[in-house]
């Protein structure tokens, strides 16, 4: 019998440890301030986004992202219609930073589809 | 001692019973969807793709915010939409790809919703919606028995573009396609350097071409989508 008991408060133990990070994980995000960013840093993004509407967004990890450059040479990017890099428009979606590159320049331009071709610096975390 | 027996009998009975669930569960998921959606594949020799992404739907909640997307980690893309446009839908498809010789680019999606008139609204979303890199005097809609198709010409270049949005029950499909010139070489890159952006003319490479995919693309997914239940 005091087996029993003894294995029942063993599994009631295991129980409500492994209930325990859930519960903690599920407490409202109003509680501490989000973190201060701690570094900033000149990168290349991450993915491509694409969103309805049309927009292709290179994505960055980092917050606040500016000074984009086409690393080909920017004045290649002036034949987007669309202005040259250092006139697109960001998408400053925390923590994130998302550029607008205009589609048909996108897919027309040698190198415009890939990643590596785009710079810009951003704060991290 | 026997009661511990049988309790323990219990215990590893139901953690067996667990296990089996979680597995049946897990089987569930990885199975091929019964609804019958279009891939690319279907629609373009793979040799003519230069990138591409498409899968079904996931419904996530981001930084507060509700969006249908689709991810494909391979080519480091995703594609988002947001309620304000397709609504509340159960499930559904999207692709995307840029296809040579000739180019284009094509876009389409297949929904779900739990009602006509929530498809029914998400149509009204589509029809009123004019991509943002498209003369919005230019888009033109002609009326269709179960939706509509749209024309426009790309801002810049004036590239055709056509979309269609057809809704039947609860079920919605959206194509888009666009005729785009024929890719620049690098060549072409460099006698473009010290002129102006003006300069730049661009055609589309084979208008008749990206009609025709926009009609094979509509073709399949009112056979495979919206009569195949």
């Amino acid at each position: 019998m005091r087996k029993v008991k003894f294995v029942s408060v063993l599994v009631l133990l295991a129980l409500l440890l492994s209930a325990a990070p859930a519960a903690i994980a599920q407490q409202p995000a109003d509680g501490p301030a989000p973190p201060q960013p701690l570094w900033w840093a000149t990168t290349h993004p991450y993915r491509w986004e694409y969103v309805e509407g049309g927009h292709w967004l290179a994505v960055w990890g980092g917050t606040d992202g500016y000074d984009q450059h086409y690393v080909p040479g920017d004045w290649q990017t002036c034949f987007s219609g669309y202005g040259c890099i250092d006139s697109w428009t960001w998408w400053l979606k925390y923590p994130e930073s998302k550029l607008g590159v205009p589609s048909t320049w996108r897919s027309t331009w040698p190198g415009a589809t890939n990643l590596n071709n785009y710079i810009a610096t951003c704060w991290y975390y | 001692m026997k009661r511990f027996r049988l309790f323990a009998t219990i215990l590893v009975v139901t953690a067996v019973l667990l296990i089996l669930s979680a597995y049946t569960g897990l089987q569930a998921t990885s199975d091929p969807p019964e609804t019958p959606y279009v891939s690319l594949a279907e629609l373009l020799s793979p040799t003519r793709v230069t990138e591409q992404c498409e899968g079904e739907i996931q419904i996530i909640e981001e930084y507060d915010k509700t969006i249908c997307t689709v991810t494909c980690d391979d080519v480091k893309m995703r594609m988002t939409y947001t309620p304000s446009l397709v609504g509340d839908p159960r499930a559904g498809y999207a692709a995307y790809t840029d296809a040579l010789s000739p180019h284009v680019t094509i876009w389409y999606s297949m929904w779900i919703y739990d009602s006509p008139a929530q498809a029914a609204m998400a149509k009204l979303h589509w029809e009123n919606q004019v991509r943002y890199y498209h003369d919005s005097a230019s888009y033109h809609v002609i009326p269709e028995p179960d939706g509509f198709v749209a024309t426009a010409k790309e801002k810049v270049f004036g590239l055709p573009y056509w979309k269609r949005v057809t809704q039947k029950g609860c079920r919605l499909a959206v194509i888009e396609v666009e005729a785009m010139a024929a890719p620049l070489t690098l060549e072409d890159v460099e006698q473009l350097q010290g002129k102006k952006p003006d300069d730049l003319n661009l055609q589309p490479e084979d208008e008749a071409a990206a009609k025709a995919l926009f009609e094979k693309a509509s073709r399949m997914i009112e056979e495979r989508f919206f009569e195949a239940k």
